[in-house]
């Protein structure tokens, strides 16, 4: 059995990264990955762009377009994007009847060049083909097709243990998912917060007849009594997208629900569409970890908090987490002070942070599980407002709250059920409201 | 021990860790989802895949 400094449990962009940092540090790494071929996009997501001009876990990403390079400016790291990209210049939010609620709109945003720019869509698999092509180059021993069962904690090593392999290190680093094998053996799930299990369908379409081709549009639903979010992402290509249909409900059919969304609903942007099924997934929805380590394991990305560290996050921390441990080594303290620099970030800019509020990202999945399909149209029909163009997945929602203390006395008026909907969003937590959808779903505990 | 209909699978591998017994694995060439020996047809995986992919 091949002893390594660090082995590195899957292979997206959080184990990419923390495998491209811990090899170009000169440490002997060992990237172990469920899929034969890693740069194919098997797993569906919503976010297949990369959030600029807004922090995010104290950094943000700026892009050279020209160069393909993309830095972490706080950081101080990057790495080189081959392929192409589309500039996203504003986010919607559509009800099925048509009324939308707007973060921005694409004509001014613009009028201001890259800088008016609020993410980048990039083609996901040139994306993960790039960092391994930087990953092999740094010398890093890949191993494709490898199911992870178990990892152990030995005698100064973490045992990580495959169908058919074994594997040593002094160090390992957990970028398995939301679903993550790594956090299951270690014993994290058992307390932790478990609101849901997802399920996602993802399609590539051709020639949708969307509004404008650089903004990404929402449509959020309630369908068999629960809310399903589809996502239009556009591809870097003309007139493509990647459409994404989530529920953390996993009785769900989504597949049903893309007919009735393309066929039953007001919204007019598919006839004609060509649609290719290509990706799915099911995830748990877990509560945020406190502190991502345990017997020399190391967790990162998706695998830490609740689905939406985005991509952003797993590029962030895979590459923190290596650097931690390429510290711990260099310092002769393999071992969690060793690694502090990683958990003390992770601590002080999300965990503790005033920033985020933790798991408030579930908050995004929840008006439709509580407002009907009419209640959802009439309160976008309410928000008329432009609001600041953004798409960060835990700041864009600041402004809504003063645009929507300016329309309550109307809907007080008009509608009370949406206000007492909101209420119960604000008083209820995500976990008591999918406590149904809890009960079908599928722990790994 | 559970069917695969391949012609369903997208290969996405979310079954794989939710699977109690590690039963599933993804097969060389084409990456979609296949059962071994260890399966004890819990059906997790049944209610867990969003394509439909296994059934008993």
């Amino acid at each position: 059995m091949a002893k390594y400094d660090v082995v590195v449990v899957g292979a997206g962009y959080a184990g990419l990264m923390a495998a491209k940092t811990a090899g170009e540090a000169g440490l002997t790494t060992a990237l172990l990955e469920m899929k034969h071929d890693i740069s194919a996009l098997r797993r569906a997501e919503t976010q297949m762009i990369l959030p600029m001009g807004d922090d995010f876990l104290d950094d943000r990403i700026i892009f050279n377009g020209k160069t393909g390079l993309l830095s972490f400016a706080n950081n101080g790291f990057s790495f080189k994007y081959d392929g192409p990209y589309r500039n996203i210049f504003a986010f919607h939010l559509y009800s099925v009847d048509g009324n939308c609620l707007r973060f921005g709109t694409a004509d001014a945003q613009r009028k201001l060049g890259d800088r008016g720019r609020i993410a980048i869509a990039l083609d996901k698999p040139k994306a993960l083909a790039s960092l391994l092509k930087q990953v092999k180059a740094a010398g890093v021993d890949v191993f494709p097709g490898t199911v992870v069962k178990d990892v152990k904690k030995t005698d100064g090593a973490v045992r990580v243990i495959a169908h058919d392999k074994e594997f040593s290190g002094t160090f390992c680093i957990a970028a398995d998912g939301a679903n993550s094998r790594v956090a299951q053996a270690l014993g994290f799930n058992k307390d932790r917060g478990y609101y849901s299990s997802m399920n996602v369908v993802g399609y590539y379409m051709r020639n949708l007849k969307v509004p404008d081709p650089d903004t990404v549009y929402y449509v959020v639903a309630q369908y068999e009594k629960t809310a399903v979010i589809t996502a239009l992402v556009p591809r870097p290509y003309e007139k493509e997208h990647a459409v994404v249909f989530i529920c953390l409900d996993c009785r769900v059919d989504l597949i049903k629900f893309y007919k009735y969304l393309t066929e039953q609903t007001k919204l007019p942007w598919f006839k004609g569409a060509e649609a290719q099924l290509v990706n799915s997934s099911c995830g748990n929805m877990w509560s945020t970890i406190e502190k991502p380590f345990k017997d020399n394991v190391l967790l990162v990305g998706d695998t830490i908090w609740c689905q939406e560290s985005e991509n952003f996050g797993a590029l962030l921390s895979g590459a923190k987490a290596a650097m931690a441990v390429a510290y711990a080594l260099d310092e002769g303290k393999p071992d969690e002070h060793g690694v502090k620099n990683y958990l003390e970030w992770w601590d002080k800019h999300f965990f503790n942070s005033p920033n985020y509020k933790r798991d408030q990202i579930m908050g995004n999945y929840m008006l439709g599980a509580i407002l009907n399909n009419k209640e959802i149209d009439y309160l976008f029909s309410k928000l008329k407002m432009v609001l600041k163009a953004s798409i960060h997945p835990y700041t864009l929602f600041n402004e809504l709250g003063q645009a929507l203390g300016g329309v309550v006395p109307d809907i007080q008026k008009e509608m009370p059920q949406v206000l007492a909907g909101l209420g119960r969003m604000a008083q209820e937590s995500p976990a008591e409201i999918l406590k149904d959808a809890a009960s079908a779903g599928f722990p790994n505990r | 021990m559970v069917k695969v209909n391949n012609l369903l699978c997208t290969g996405c591998g979310g079954c794989i860790n939710i699977c109690p017994v590690c039963a599933i694995t993804l097969q060389q060439g084409d990456d979609k989802a296949t059962v071994n020996a260890n399966c004890n047809d819990c059906k997790v995986c049944i209610r867990a895949c969003p394509v439909n992919v296994f059934s008993l």
